[in-house]
């Protein structure tokens, strides 16, 4: 089975696409199937992997990349819309 | 993980072993280079160090210079040595420490051979040619993996580095490290927005302490010329790949310095002294970064590209990782390791750590890489400010 996302380290809150994936979908990680994508999400982009509360740490390659700037839900997008690092 | 504990290689009366026997040119003046140039052309397989300047330099600048010179002369994979000089004096300087190192050495200069510099050249591949015929009669023997310093570089990066090439060198630097050799990444631009990560991973305050005041510096350099490095960072071209922040962008790159304690903050060019984890303040270009960091001791280096790079250290065989299809399609002369399964999917970052590991301990055996073959290789010593 090909994998169509990855979690860089084991304690990421999100997983990063390796192909464009439509709504719906349910991104394939090594470790599990993820939830299923809230809108179509493209390669590279990440997706949350469980509930991030609003202000919450966004967690990539096992640091914080910034916080939620709402609510993001499992299967959801994660970028400029919802994630803001810190200001300069 | 299929890092071996011991490579062919060549042990030096001091300092760490080879993993290459070379013979090194080094030309320390800008009066020396076109006869240098004629000398390494004569000497097929030696390695040419040139400083284009030597006279005039001031400070930190000059400083900088003759330490970059004398490591690359008593660098682990130089077996023996040809020093230029535009004076007796300048000679006598550098072929002195090479000599303390207990290599063989030879020097010449232009003073000493009356401004002839055909007679200066003819003399130095005369000398290099006796070095050639003794070190390629050298046999290998076994080191100790805990005496590998390896440098790890990321140019014309893409989203296959930050995702799939980064972390998966990151896993071989925590291999090497675990196993008690040394590692060292660079590029002070790189770091920006994981300022407090850095710190935390360091092992005593003075460590974290001598980061911040590296990374300052460097951010005053930028400042002094009017340039704001965080603005527009990360930019279209990031977001579009799905990068959001600037912590993300740097973190994808110094994730292939793995996961292991900062054991050192290093200067440019400054020695790597000791097993574990190194960072190393360096301009971004890869020739100055690359070099400063195989000055520091480095005997391998890995450079994960995007979108391909052809440059490789002439002193530290070096490896191209790619985990972009295209790219390893598109360049496989350039490209030794094909990591694009772990991007596409097809394999597991984990099932590609092994492989890699054999690759570099062949490489450390004497296996030549794409670079070497493709004879794509040089050293660039940067500057640290102006000469009178």
């Amino acid at each position: 089975m090909t994998i169509s996302a990855v979690r860089i380290h084991p304690d990421d809150n999100v997983a990063c696409l390796l192909q464009d994936l439509d709504k719906g979908a349910r991104p394939r990680l090594v470790e599990m199937a993820a939830p299923p994508l809230t809108s179509a999400v493209p390669m590279g982009h990440k997706v949350a992997l469980v509930n991030i509360g609003a202000g919450a740490p966004v967690v990539k390659f096992g640091s914080v990349i910034g916080h939620a700037t709402c609510a993001i839900g499992p299967g959801d997008h994660v970028h400029l819309h919802n994630l803001k690092g810190a200001p300069p | 993980m299929s890092l071996p504990e011991a490579f062919a290689g060549y042990p030096r009366p001091t300092g760490r072993p080879g993993i290459r026997n070379r013979l090194v040119i080094v030309s320390m003046c800008g009066l020396n280079g076109p006869g240098a140039r004629k000398v390494a052309a004569a000497l097929p397989g030696a390695v040419l160090i040139s400083s284009s300047y030597g006279r005039g330099q001031l400070g930190a600048d000059k400083e900088f210079h003759r330490r970059m010179l004398a490591a690359f002369g008593t660098h682990p994979n130089a077996g023996a040595v040809v020093v230029l000089a535009a004076d007796a004096d300048m000679r006598a300087s550098l072929q002195s420490r090479i000599e303390a190192s207990g290599r063989p050495v030879a020097g010449f200069s232009l003073q000493e051979a009356e401004e002839d510099s055909g007679r200066l050249v003819a003399e130095a591949i005369e000398a290099g040619r006796r070095f050639q015929a003794d070190l390629a009669n050298q046999p290998r023997s076994s080191c100790d993996i805990r005496d590998l310093v390896l440098a790890v570089e990321c140019g014309h990066s893409d989203a296959s580095s930050g995702i799939a090439a980064n972390p998966l060198v990151g896993d071989l630097v925590d291999a090497l490290v675990a196993a008690g050799g040394a590692a060292v990444i660079a590029e002070t631009m790189e770091w920006l927005g994981t300022e407090a990560d850095l710190r935390a991973r360091s092992a005593t305050p003075e460590v974290a302490s001598r980061l911040q005041d590296l990374i300052a510096a460097r951010h005053a350099i930028a400042r002094q010329a009017g340039r704001d490095v965080r603005l527009g960072n990360p930019g279209p071209q990031n977001h579009s790949g799905g990068i959001t922040t600037l912590e993300e962008k740097s973190l994808g790159a110094i994730s292939k310095g793995g996961t292991s304690t900062i054991v050192a903050a290093l200067a440019e060019g400054e020695a790597i002294s000791g097993p574990g984890l190194h960072l190393m303040d360096t301009p971004a270009l890869s020739p100055e970064s690359i070099s400063s960091m195989v000055a520091g001791g480095a005997q391998i280096v890995i450079f994960t590209t995007g979108h391909g790079n052809p440059y490789g250290s002439a002193m530290a065989p070096t490896l191209k990782v790619t985990a972009n299809p295209a790219t390893a399609r598109r360049l496989p002369q350039q490209i030794d390791f094909d990591a694009s399964r772990a991007f596409t999917g097809a394999m597991s970052r984990a099932e590609l750590v092994p492989g890699l590991a054999t690759l570099v301990g062949q490489t450390c055996d004497g296996r030549a890489t794409a670079a070497e073959q493709l004879d794509e290789c040089d050293e660039v010593i940067s500057r640290l400010g102006p000469s009178i």
